[in-house]
Formats: C-alpha cells, sequence, structure tokens
C-alpha cells in the first residue's frame, strides 16, 4: 500500500506539474483539494484521465471522484479495490 | 449617445432547428427541438452524445452559395456565408463603395473541421490537399466573406469562447453609432467538430440525453451548430427600410473567478447584466423577456440564476433558454439568441424552454414552458463563456 | 481623446524585454525565429504557471511587465489578439484525439486552446472584472484590438487598456505553413537576405507585444497613438500612395514632417512604395528583428514608442543617415503577406 501511495504522489506531482510542491510534505492523508494540497476541478478531471491512463481504472465522473480524490490514501485504496 | 440604439435591417439564421428565420420560428413554435443523433460529424460518439446539427451537408449548402463558394469546403464558412446571405437579402444589401461597410464575426475554432480531417487522412496515410488547413484561423471565414460583401471598414473576427458574437454585436452596434461606419454584419458561427466535441466531453459536462437547460435534474450541455447575422445600419440609411429592431444596450465584463467555472454568485453575468440594463437606460423591471446563457450545465445555470435573481430581485421576467433547441453553438450562440430574441419582439411572443421540470432548489426560477403573447417591448439576451467572458445585449422594438 | 503608451512589454526573438533598444542583432540559427523566452518565475508563480504553454507564459510575462513597468496598478479593460491561438495546446489536444481515436483525453491542453485564454487568465491573475475582448483577423489581429481600444478611449469607457497581440510558432504550424509555401528556408544574417523582391516567402517568427494604454499622460509615458489605418489588398502603388497621403495629411497636417518611418515588409516592393514618397523622412526597417507573424505589427508600435520615449534609434540603425532629432513623430507601417496593410502614427509625449 505505502509502495502504491508513494507512486501515485510521484504520478501525481509530473502530471499535474506541481514543481513547486515538497514531496516529502505531501502526506498519505493530507487533502489533496481545497486547503491541502489545493487542487482545483480541473486538477480532478486530469486525476481521472490519469487514473485510467496509467492505472486502468475508470472513475465514472468528477462527483464519483470527490470521495476517491480525497486523499493519496483513498486514491490507493481504489486503486488496489479496482485492479484487484 | 444610444438612447435610441441602433437599427436592425436584416436577421439571418442557419440552425440544427431551421435553415432560414421562418424554419427556426416555427419550431419554436411548435416546440421541436434539434437536438438528436450526429449524422454529418463522423465521431466515435455518433451514438452515444446527442447534438444539434445542422441538416445541410456541405455539398448542399455549397451548391446553393453558389459559384465562388466552390472554392472553400470550411463548413464554417459555408453555415456563415448561409445565414449572412438570409440577413442581407433582408437588408437590400447592395456592395456600394461610397458606403463605409463593416463585418464583425465571430467563432471560437474557425475551421478546426478541416485541419481535423486534414490530419486524420495524414495518419492513416492519405495525402490529402494542404488546402484544408487554409481556412482554419478563425479569420479566415471573415476575410472571405468580406470580399464577397465588398466590405471596405472595420473587419474582424472576436473569439471570445461562447460569448463571442454577443461581444461582435455590442462591437458592430458602437462604430455605426459613432459614425465609423455606415453599416455593419454582425453575428458568429461555428461548426461542430472533433476538437469540441472531446473538449467538452473531457469536462464531463455533455448530457447524454437532450440537455435539461435551467432544470434541477440538468446534467450538461449538447453541443450545436449554425450561424446567425444582423444587419446594423445608421439613421441615414435605414431610413425607409424595414426595421426588425433595435440594439439598444450592452455590457461586456469578466468573471475573473476561474479559467472554466463561473463564480458562485455569477460576478461576471451580474454585471454584463447591468451595464447593459445601464447602456439601455432601462430598469429591470422594463426587460420584458430574458434569454438566458442556460447551457444546462450544473454550474452555469445555477450561477446564472442567482445573478438574474439578484439584479431582478423580486421581480422576475418571463425567461427561459433556448440552447434546448438548439443546443450550445459556442461562438455561434450569442447571434443565433439575438435573432431568437428580436424574433420574440416582432411576434410578441415570449419563448419557451424545453425539458424544464422542476426549478433549481437554490434559486426557484421557472422558466416558460410553452410559448405565450405578451406585450414585448425589451429583451435582455445573455451569453458567457470560458476564461469569465461574460457579455449581455437588450434588444428593442 | 488622447490616448498614451505608458507601459510596453515586448517578448521577441531579440533581447527587448529589459529594453527595445537592442545593441546588436541576434540574428536566428534557423530559418525560424524563435522568441527569447523571460525568465517566467519573476512574472508568473509556480503555481499559476502549471498548466500554462510557453506561448501563454511569454504573453503573460510580456502583460506583466508593460503593467508594472506602467506603474499602474490596474487597468479598466484588458483587449488582446493573435492570429492563430494557442497552437501548441490545440495541436496537442488534437492529437491526443486522433492517436487515441477518441479515447481519454486529458482536458488541459483543451481548456487552455481557446483565443481568449490569455485574456482570461491575465482577468484571472488581476481579478479584473472589467472590459475583456480577444480580436483574432489575420495581419490585422493586433490592429483592429488597437482601434476598439480607441474607440473605448472615445466613447470615454476607459481610462486604461492592456491591450497585446501575440502570436507563437510550432513545429505543426510551421509544418503546414511549409507545405502551404509561405516559408523561406533560408537562414536570415542580414536585412537585405530577409527582404526579397517579388515574393512575400518569409522567415516566420513569433512573439507578444503588451501594450498598457492611458487616458492620461504620466511621467513613464512613451508616446502619444494618433491613429490607425488598415486596409487589405494586393501590392498596388499608387493605391499606397495615396492611402499614406491622405493618412498623414489628416493626422499631421501639410506642414508638419514626419520624423521616422518604421516599416515592417519582408518585400522590397512595400519598402520603396512607402519610403519614396516620405522623401527626407528616416526610413528604418524592424520585421528582419522579428520574423513574420500575425500580430508583428505590435512589436512595430512598440520600438516606436521605444525611440520616441527615449528620443533615439537602437545602435543598430546607428549607420542609418541622418536620423532628425528631435523625433516628434513616428509612423508605423506593417504587411502581412502583401495583404494586410496598417498604417499606425505615434507622436512625442510633450516634456
Amino acid at each position: 500500500m505505502e509502495e502504491l501511495i508513494e507512486k501515485i504522489k510521484i504520478d501525481i506531482i509530473e502530471q499535474l506539474n506541481l514543481e513547486d510542491v515538497n514531496k516529502e510534505e505531501v502526506g498519505p492523508d493530507d487533502l489533496l483539494f481545497g486547503e491541502g494540497l489545493g487542487l482545483d476541478s480541473i486538477d480532478a478531471l486530469e486525476l481521472i484521465v490519469l487514473l485510467e491512463k496509467k492505472y486502468g481504472v475508470k472513475v465514472a465522473s468528477p462527483e464519483e471522484g470527490k470521495e476517491i480524490f480525497k486523499s493519496l490514501r483513498t486514491l490507493a485504496q481504489y486503486v488496489q479495490e479496482k485492479a484487484g | 449617445m444610444a438612447l435610441n440604439g441602433v437599427a436592425i435591417t436584416g436577421i439571418g439564421i442557419v440552425s440544427s432547428i431551421g435553415n432560414n428565420n421562418k424554419q427556426c420560428w416555427d419550431s419554436l413554435v411548435s416546440g421541436a427541438t434539434g437536438i438528436g443523433p450526429m449524422s454529418i460529424l463522423q465521431s466515435r460518439y455518433q451514438s452515444e452524445l446527442p447534438v444539434g446539427e445542422v441538416q445541410l451537408s456541405n455539398q448542399q449548402l455549397q451548391e446553393d452559395l453558389g459559384d465562388s463558394f466552390k472554392k472553400t469546403n470550411s463548413r464554417t464558412t459555408l453555415l456563415a456565408a448561409w445565414a449572412m446571405q438570409e440577413a442581407t437579402n433582408l437588408a437590400q444589401w447592395e456592395n456600394d463603395p461610397n458606403i463605409v461597410s463593416g463585418l464583425i464575426s465571430a467563432t471560437t475554432v474557425g475551421g478546426m473541421d478541416r485541419t481535423e480531417n486534414y490530419l486524420k487522412d495524414i495518419k492513416s496515410g492519405g495525402q490529402p490537399s494542404i488546402r484544408e488547413v487554409a481556412m482554419h484561423d478563425c479569420g479566415a471565414h471573415t476575410a472571405f466573406l468580406g470580399k464577397e460583401y465588398g466590405i471596405n471598414g472595420f473587419t474582424s473576427t472576436i473569439s471570445t469562447a461562447c460569448s463571442s458574437s454577443a461581444n461582435a454585436i455590442m462591437l458592430g452596434a458602437q462604430l455605426v453609432l459613432t459614425g465609423k461606419l455606415d453599416r455593419v454584419i454582425v453575428g458568429g458561427v461555428d461548426a461542430l467538430s472533433l476538437f469540441t466535441l472531446n473538449g467538452f466531453n473531457a469536462l464531463f459536462i455533455l448530457d447524454a440525453t437532450p440537455c435539461r437547460p435551467l432544470d434541477a435534474s440538468r446534467k450538461g450541455l449538447n453541443l450545436g451548430e449554425g450561424a446567425a447575422y444582423l444587419v446594423l445600419e445608421s439613421a441615414a440609411l435605414a431610413e425607409g427600410k424595414k426595421k426588425y429592431g433595435k440594439v439598444v444596450g450592452w455590457g461586456n465584463a469578466n468573471d475573473a473567478f476561474h479559467q472554466t467555472a463561473n463564480s458562485p454568485e455569477g460576478k461576471g453575468a451580474y454585471l454584463a447584466m447591468q451595464k447593459a440594463l445601464k447602456q439601455a437606460q432601462l430598469l429591470p423591471e422594463q426587460i420584458d423577456y430574458i434569454n438566458m446563457h442556460g447551457t444546462g450545465t450544473e454550474n452555469n445555470d445555477l450561477t446564472e440564476s442567482r445573478a438574474v435573481k439578484a439584479l431582478f430581485e423580486d421581480v422576475l421576467p418571463p425567461l427561459s433558454s433556448t440552447k434546448g433547441f438548439t443546443g450550445h453553438t459556442l461562438g455561434a450562440a450569442g447571434a443565433i439568441e439575438a435573432v431568437f430574441s428580436i424574433m420574440a419582439l416582432q411576434n410578441q411572443q415570449v419563448l419557451p424552454g424545453l425539458r424544464f421540470k422542476t426549478p433549481i432548489e437554490a434559486t426557484g426560477l421557472n422558466p416558460v414552458k410553452k410559448m405565450r403573447a405578451g406585450n414585448i417591448k425589451n429583451v435582455l439576451s445573455n451569453s458567457f463563456g470560458f476564461g469569465g467572458n461574460s457579455s449581455s445585449l437588450v434588444f428593442k422594438s | 481623446m488622447d490616448t498614451y503608451i505608458n507601459g510596453l512589454g515586448l517578448v521577441s526573438a531579440q533581447d527587448t524585454l529589459a529594453s527595445p533598444l537592442i545593441k546588436a542583432v541576434s540574428w536566428p540559427q534557423g530559418p525560424i525565429y524563435k522568441a527569447i523566452e523571460p525568465a517566467y518565475p519573476q512574472y508568473i508563480p509556480a503555481r499559476q504557471a502549471r498548466r500554462m504553454s510557453r506561448f501563454l507564459k511569454m504573453s503573460i510575462s510580456a502583460a506583466q511587465h508593460a503593467l508594472s513597468d506602467s506603474k499602474l496598478p490596474t487597468v479598466d479593460a484588458i483587449i488582446t489578439s493573435t492570429g492563430l491561438g494557442c497552437l501548441q495546446d490545440s495541436g496537442k489536444f488534437l492529437s491526443e484525439i486522433l492517436e487515441s481515436s477518441e479515447g481519454t483525453v486529458s482536458p488541459t491542453a483543451f481548456i487552455q486552446s481557446t483565443h481568449n485564454t490569455i485574456g482570461g487568465q491575465l482577468a484571472l491573475i488581476l481579478k479584473n472584472n472589467g472590459y475583456n475582448m480577444t480580436y483574432s483577423q489575420k495581419g490585422h489581429s493586433f490592429e483592429t484590438g488597437l482601434q476598439d481600444a480607441l474607440l473605448k478611449f472615445e466613447l470615454g469607457e476607459v481610462n486604461s487598456v492592456l491591450l497585446g497581440g501575440a502570436d507563437e510558432i510550432t513545429e505543426l504550424s510551421y509544418d503546414l505553413g511549409s507545405k502551404l509555401g509561405l516559408w523561406k528556408n533560408s537562414i536570415p544574417s542580414s536585412i537585405e537576405g530577409f527582404m526579397t523582391e517579388g515574393s512575400n516567402k518569409t522567415n516566420p517568427g513569433e512573439g507578444a507585444s503588451f501594450f498598457v494604454l492611458s487616458a492620461h499622460q504620466e511621467l513613464e509615458s512613451y508616446a502619444k497613438i494618433k491613429d490607425v489605418l488598415l486596409w487589405n489588398g494586393a501590392f498596388d502603388k499608387p493605391l499606397m500612395h495615396s492611402k499614406l497621403a491622405a493618412f498623414l495629411e489628416t493626422n499631421l497636417g501639410t506642414d508638419q514632417p514626419l520624423d521616422l518611418c518604421l516599416i515592417g515588409t519582408v518585400q522590397k516592393e512595400h519598402w520603396h512604395a512607402i519610403s519614396e514618397p516620405l522623401g527626407s523622412t528616416n526610413c528604418i526597417p524592424y520585421k528582419h528583428l522579428t520574423g513574420e507573424y500575425h500580430t508583428a505589427g505590435a512589436f512595430g508600435v512598440g520600438l516606436g514608442a521605444s525611440i520616441l520615449k527615449k528620443q533615439s534609434l537602437p545602435d543598430i540603425y546607428q549607420n542609418n543617415p541622418a536620423s532628425a532629432e528631435p523625433i516628434n513623430s513616428c509612423l508605423v507601417y506593417n504587411n502581412y503577406f502583401n495583404d494586410y496593410h496598417s498604417l499606425t502614427l505615434l507622436e512625442a509625449v510633450e516634456v
């Protein structure tokens, strides 16, 4: 699980061009949106693309993504669930 | 300036609900939607995403438009030429070097349909003609049509996403009122393309069923295509001619909130409407019908409703979105809805929206469901777009 | 109503952002004039820049530079112009659609592809709710935007406008332009090599030119914009002469000399048609500095404004004979592909 979280973190930082973000500072349970990492609605759409392209996992809509994209851990759990 | 506005001496339109003014009006009267399966645009989403497609092939358009249009197969140029022909015919337009004439068109993606075809052909090993991409840029159709209509004054193309052609009408009115032009053709066009279809699809704002603007259950927009143009003339030139109405108010503002989403309170929308009313020297209660931008997306319809409620307070005029008929025609939407607004004035009828059942809980707006007679002197038309671009126009009978 | 240029930001193939009065021409390494990119973090925070293409970043930097140059905290309106828009993002999104046969595509390039992306981003960054417009009309994109700005001043609707013109060249657009037969393959290394006779083939370029226009003269003022005239049509010497004469007579009067003329063209015919009737007026070229693009005329206006402010020509023109001092008036002629002509008259501000 921790390995998957780390991998997703690196993918997100790369895909969303978060050059200003220090990898070490993003914890597995930190919020990705709003006050946490500060992602927005366009990032949510990019996360849907990322999950499908890199992990073969589909998210039907941004609404469905809301819970899944909460933190790196919820993301990893979803990927594991769907892929497994 | 602009107490009397600027006279509209011609209107022309082509959309999925009709190939001319009369057909479009008949569809509005009978409640016939133009949203359906796509047949001309070739896409993987053919059976999944309904669109508002103009029921004329490029070949039909070319044949009917005549010889000078054999040179171009850009659907954007052909649709624009088609609607412009009707508008200029009604205005009895004659090319005349002694009259200072302008052309202001609007589009979001110009000749993208041809560029797509070109690149698709290349990818599959074909050798398409490079002429396919010659009309790619937004200004290409305007340049082409400017020559057709002997335009000798201000000629340009506005590209402010979905508010583009409302801005063209606004600028044209100002240029005529300041005497910089004697007359001007204003409006806009967009053809369906894979680019916009896949783009809006990637934003998850396309409804897989016919759209439900302003309804609580709305799930997104349907893309449409089409073109519409108005001829605006100075008081001197318009004298003795039939007038279809006047452009009396305009407002342009930016929401400055987010690249694609509107601010929760619809600040840009509010400012655009407020400016338009001020320019028209009208109070909110003097507006007799609002043609809403009403795309059918969660975000637009809610924020636009809030802005309308904030400006009109308790005295809401009848309102509706006609995008349930035409789909969202992007760069053409402002002009198509301007023509609809003018038709409402001409026929003294309030226009209906389609497929509305339940008001949005937060705002409770009740759009008009059936066309009905009314005493209509002033119509407000809204057009908002990506990048925060927000524009409103007021038409007067 | 007078309109002043009070701030300027030029991103071009030359090192013009700090000062347009460059010391030496940097000739391109290949047939394309690539713009010298600014140090972006100076103008755009990383978080804002993360979705921006190179084109957007160049444009926003030029606009921010013009704003800080003008010392105005904000403007009443934002008017941008571009011939071809955000080509890199458009091309990227289109390729993604075609490569995946309309599969799952990333929306960011689509969102950033619309022509009004620069204007929208500027409104967002500056939190500007004012008038916001984007023009796209081939070689008159910038000039029709400028006409709109002048109209807004005339109507008293604005006291200040952020006005810009920008275009980029990408691999795809260069390739398509080659197939359309627009480009020269030679690498320019002199004005003579750049400007040729009997052909409008050219070396393509790119750039972003932004201006802060104001109704008021300030310490920072570069120049006053007197008027703009546009027309279309293939090379026609008598027509060019009559347009030029009428424009100067209206705006300069018959007894006022024209001190300087900047000529932006790739064709010698245009150079002669404009410079000959001007007699002793000092004429200098500028398009060999930028290469050809739809909004290159904006560069000419920016260069002219800088010369008027500094009252001196850049070193690269010092071999030019008889530079009249002081320079009170400057005409900019721009031509795009032998079809789009424009005349812009600038005047020095009274100190």
